[in-house]
């Protein structure tokens, strides 16, 4: 998001706090799309991953009066998006075992059959992935690679220290490849 | 373990810029010499790459007008209703309400047993227990309170 979209954010906030559902409407408008791939990529189902965000907006708004201004909106919503998807994922109890069957709701573009085969595949491919490694690697990773968070933001939204974050990073990295296939990081330096 | 490699711990900072200038430096000059570092840095930039072109998954319906339609029925969002410092109030105050309420009807009680509870023959529920149940007759007319020889 550029500061054209923060701004534009900030103002609708404004008009949303006076009680103004149109306002927010604009705002869910803008979000939905983030959220809902964040909140998939993390829980790795499609029905879940729509209801969970739309609960994410109808808890943003309730919370809307305490946002502050020094925190980024997109930033804050993906919190909430995170605290919902990790409590999703405790009731199912799999935060530290991912689902081993290859049915993942990722992946679903809207290229055809032929065009999106190989891209499709290697994406598939880094979902399954993804779906293998912990809960905690994969939020992180997701924060950083796909949604460019700084570290500061990062930390701010999982409730860790900055230094955590770097640690937590690398080895989210490092598992991640090892799943994708490499067998990674021998002591080698 | 991947987890134990310290050369993965720097490469990822480096590849999030996190490194101090000299440490980058000094990484980078060792990345030139080694291989593996120099290898596992392209994949943590490959994998970076890999992230960027994932597509974005759409939602696929307006959800902005269903949430519009939901807030329509319910109530606005108040700073006020919601602040958390005031809500430790709620607390000793539903006590105290709880306590007073218990001291008002414990004080009704003892008042009515004491004094509002009109005079009625002592013991009476006791009686159940006398030698000789209700309706019976008396074997000495004297041993009844009534005196007519029944119980």
């Amino acid at each position: 998001m550029d500061d054209a979209d923060t701004e534009r954010d900030n103002a609708s906030i404004v008009r949303a706090r006076a009680g103004d559902t149109r306002a927010f409407g604009e705002i869910v408008r803008r979000h939905q799309d983030r959220v809902f791939s964040f909140i998939l990529r993390l829980t790795g189902t499609r029905d879940e991953a729509m209801d969970l965000t739309q609960e994410v907006f109808m808890k943003a708004w309730q919370a809307l009066p305490e946002w502050r201004s020094e925190a980024r909106f997109s930033t804050w919503l993906l919190q909430i998006a995170r605290n919902l998807s990790i409590d999703l994922l405790r009731r199912r109890q799999v935060i530290q075992f991912a689902p081993l069957d290859d049915e993942l709701d990722i992946a679903d573009t809207a290229m055809g059959p032929e065009a999106c085969y190989a891209t499709c595949q290697r994406d598939a491919q880094l979902a399954r992935a993804l779906q293998r490694i912990p809960a905690g690697q994969r939020e992180i990773l997701l924060l950083r690679e796909v949604e460019d968070l700084t570290y500061t933001d990062i930390a701010r939204t999982l409730g860790i220290r900055p230094g955590t974050v770097k640690s937590r990073l690398a080895r989210a990295r490092a598992a991640l490849l090892e799943r994708l296939g490499r067998k990674a990081g021998e002591d080698h330096g | 373990m991947a987890d134990h490699c310290p050369r993965t711990l720097a490469l990822s900072a480096l590849l999030d810029g996190q490194l101090q200038p000299r440490q980058r430096r000094e990484l980078l000059a060792h990345i030139d010499r080694c291989a593996a570092c120099g290898e596992r840095l392209r994949e943590l930039e490959t994998l970076r790459s890999r992230f960027q072109a994932l597509p974005q998954e759409r939602l696929g319906f307006d959800l902005g007008a269903v949430i519009e339609a939901r807030l329509r029925v319910q109530p606005r969002p108040s700073r006020t209703a919601r602040r958390p410092g005031m809500r430790w109030l709620l607390f000793p105050l539903s006590g105290a309400a709880a306590l007073t309420l218990g001291l008002y009807l414990g004080s009704t009680l003892i008042r009515s047993m004491a004094g509002d509870m009109p005079a009625g023959p002592p013991m009476l529920a006791m009686a159940v227990f006398d030698p000789i149940p209700p309706g019976n007759l008396c074997p000495v007319p004297k041993s009844c309170p009534s005196g007519n020889g029944f119980r």
